[in-house]
């Protein structure tokens, strides 16, 4: 699979939130659009949690591309019965669409350690660089993580075949006038301009990537 | 002589909310993760509504991977339905003994009569631990009734000992494990006394639903007490001042490290989210439960 390095690193200190206007998306299937969607705030999980919420078979109808089936949240208690911030392990599950099916990115973050599962594929990252791609072997996606410090921003250019999932999974980005944090995610759909973030605390953020028509 | 058995600690059950469920849990504790191959000890007792629809109540369809949830029922009835098409009912005396394996869903919710009739489930669930070279085989349910469950009565009959699992006296309970457990449970007449030996290589502890004991005639134990043993010592000396409901849990240690995270139970973390994956993608089975 050939993946294209589609985003580069600029030094800008900081970025003017009207730089790069960001349009809300009408209907699914427009080009050049993006859209902001609400997520669902995560369950905390004691050690008999329950878990007891299906993942989404269908397209859900505020998600921006039929390739992203559904996104949950989930806080696992490490102690077994209270919140320890510094231990627990959150996971973000991300289903994308596989073919007639689905599969589940899990992402998992504790403290200082980023982790990711794709299909059988395991990555694990506590020292990261500001641009890291994952080396997940995949025909349809891409996967990359960003890092920023405060105040730092980054641009990346868009493919115009690719549609884009931006995730914060850490922190607070803004881009445009939009904030995104850990309860929403950007749909992109055919951006011809670029993309930009700023960080307003130090913040990791997912991006995924499709080609799109297949 | 035997000698007797000491006590680490006393670790008094705490309430805690599982998902709208209130219940007596006393493992994991703020002193205690897990007493290995133990890893949670919840003890439920709930009186219905009159004419509680049984698809209300209980705990819905959820997974489990990598050890065996098992359910001591004390009251009323338990309704156990899961992926593997198995559904079964336990009353008083009875025990579900499930090993998840490599994953199962199930439910847990009480007999439609108990809560149509608005009458009361008591149940004690514990989690055992698998090796890891057990934790990916195929999930297993046993149902055990009461009357198929090795008891005998002493002290003069103050004292029944029902055999679930492991060995004492000549009884030898029914459940098969993958590792060496005891699982007894005892009841007690004011009075009634009994000695259990237990090796001084398996971890254990006495867990109290009601009532008072007296350990090894120095230590007052009351409801809701988990006792943890220690290792030196293999006899258990327990001595009722009232009448009580007790359990007694001692297993070989499994010695590997564990990740336990909500409904999974593994090694590494790595294996967690995979569990998660698992279940998400549709590996661990669907239940669709169906209700009379």
């Amino acid at each position: 699979m050939k993946r294209r390095k589609f985003i580069k690193y600029s030094s800008f200190a900081s970025i003017g939130a009207s730089l790069f206007p960001m349009s809300i998306v009408e209907g699914l299937g427009k080009q050049s659009a993006s859209h902001l969607i609400q997520l669902s705030a995560a369950s905390t999980q004691i050690r008999h949690g329950a878990l007891n919420l299906p993942f989404a078979e269908f397209l859900k109808s505020e998600l921006p591309f039929d390739w992203l089936v559904d996104v949950q949240q989930n806080i696992f208690f490490k102690d077994g019965f209270q919140r320890n911030e510094a231990e627990d392990m959150n996971v973000i599950s991300i289903a994308l669409k596989e073919k007639e099916n689905f599969e589940a990115l899990q992402v998992s973050i504790k403290g200082n350690e980023i982790s990711l599962l794709w299909k059988d594929q395991y990555v694990s990252l506590n020292q990261m660089k500001t641009i890291q791609d994952l080396p997940f072997e995949d025909d349809t996606y891409t996967f990359q993580l960003v890092k920023l410090h405060t105040d730092q921003s980054i641009e990346f250019d868009q493919d115009p075949k690719r549609s884009y999932f931006i995730q914060v999974l850490d922190g607070e980005v803004l881009n445009g006038s939009n904030l995104l944090n850990s309860t929403n995610g950007l749909g992109i759909i055919s951006e011809s301009k670029p993309l930009a973030l700023n960080a307003r605390v130090n913040s990791s953020v997912l991006i995924i990537s499709r080609l799109q028509g297949i | 002589m035997a000698q007797l058995k000491k006590l680490k600690k006393i670790l008094p059950a705490f309430k805690v909310n599982m998902g709208g469920i209130v219940l007596d849990q006393a493992l994991p504790h703020k002193k205690v993760d897990m007493i290995d191959p133990f890893l949670l000890v919840h003890h439920l007792e709930h009186k219905f509504d009159n004419n509680t629809k049984q698809a209300n109540a209980g705990v819905p369809p959820h997974p489990h991977r990598g050890f065996a949830p098992v359910s001591f029922v004390f009251k009323g009835g338990v309704h156990h339905r899961d992926s593997t098409n198995v559904s079964s009912v336990i009353y008083p005396g009875g025990t579900q003994w499930m090993h998840a394996g490599k994953g199962i869903v199930h439910s847990e919710r009480p007999a439609k009569e108990i809560a149509e009739a608005g009458e009361t489930w008591e149940l004690i669930q514990f989690w055992v631990n698998a090796p890891a070279k057990y934790k990916m085989t195929e999930a297993k349910y046993v149902g055990l009734d009461k009357d198929k469950t090795p008891t005998v009565c002493l002290s003069n009959d103050n004292v029944e000992v029902g055999v679930v699992a492991g060995q004492f006296q000549d009884l030898k309970g029914p459940i098969e494990t993958f590792t060496p457990i005891m699982a007894l449970r005892l009841t007690f007449s004011e009075t009634g006394e009994v000695d259990i030996p237990v090796p001084a290589s398996f971890n254990g502890f006495v867990y109290l639903l009601d009532g008072a004991l007296t350990y090894n005639d120095d230590t007052s134990l009351k409801a809701k007490d988990l006792a943890w043993l220690d290792n030196e010592g293999e006899i258990v000396k327990l001595k009722a001042t009232q009448n009580t409901r007790a359990i007694l849990l001692a297993g070989e240690p499994i010695n590997e490290p564990v990740a336990t995270y909500g409904p999974f139970v593994m090694n590494e973390q790595s294996e967690i989210m995979q569990a998660m994956r698992d279940y998400q993608v549709g590996k661990m089975g669907k239940l669709d439960e169906v209700f009379e």
